[in-house]
């Protein structure tokens, strides 16, 4: 079964179609968490509306947010 | 603003346990981090970098990691899912560091040691060096996805 790592608690998630909300919620997560699939040795990160189907041996864990920029002034 | 020390300190020892004493190095002036061998995520044709990370001038004072730059000749996995290119500025990266703050001489001596950069800002100014990396390795793994809208995650989006 796959499982979620919330919190420094693992726990199980039937498989199955999952968007990044209903995982977030699933794990209550804090509203700034990013959900990273880990897919055999893949880490994918979900996008907001993205969704994702899990199946046995996945695990969801979750990371803060980072910005990809570029340009501009600093 | 000075950067915090006593943290620096921890944040190495972390990484030199994750990374080996041999694989991690800084300047006298903590202004930048070296780490050897960093493993690539499966979309490049390398398996390893060396990056170069530089610390904020407020680290440990509300300052994130942003700045960092790995080997300019990598390839990457294309759109395509079977070919390979080289970096590009698509990704977030240059071939030269892009702002002002940084002297010109500094930007040339990077480039020309084959550096490419990439601006990959952490929110978390609590994330340790392995925090930060373990992100960039994230994003490496991921850099066609929608960063804007994954960044949107940490202002209360869902």
């Amino acid at each position: 079964m796959p499982k979620i790592t919330s919190d420094g608690y693992d726990f199980d998630i039937p498989e199955g179609a999952y968007s990044a909300s209903d995982l977030k919620e699933r794990a209550k997560a804090p509203g700034n968490a990013v959900p990273v699939v880990r897919k055999q040795d893949k880490d994918i990160v979900l996008e907001p509306e993205e969704v994702v189907n899990l199946q046995s041996n996945d695990r969801v864990t979750f990371t803060t947010p980072m910005e990809a920029a570029g340009g501009g002034q600093r | 603003m000075e950067r915090n020390l006593r943290r620096f300190a921890k944040d190495m020892d972390l990484a030199i346990r994750q990374y080996g004493s041999n694989k991690v190095s800084w300047a006298k002036d903590v202004s930048w981090i070296h780490v050897k061998d960093f493993q690539l995520p499966d979309n490049f044709r390398q398996s390893r970098t060396d990056i170069l990370i530089l610390v904020p001038d407020n680290y440990g004072y509300g300052g994130c990691y942003r700045d960092n730059f790995i080997e300019t000749d990598l390839e990457l996995l294309d759109r395509d899912g079977h070919s390979y290119r080289m970096l590009s500025s698509d990704i977030h990266g240059f071939r030269e560091y892009p702002y002002s703050s940084m002297s010109e001489s500094m930007k040339k001596i990077l480039r020309d040691r084959g550096w490419f950069y990439l601006c990959l800002h952490d929110k978390n100014p609590e994330s340790s060096l392995v925090n930060y990396l373990y992100k960039v390795r994230l994003y490496l793994g991921n850099p066609y996805k929608d960063w804007k809208a994954i960044e949107q995650y940490g202002k209360g989006g869902r």
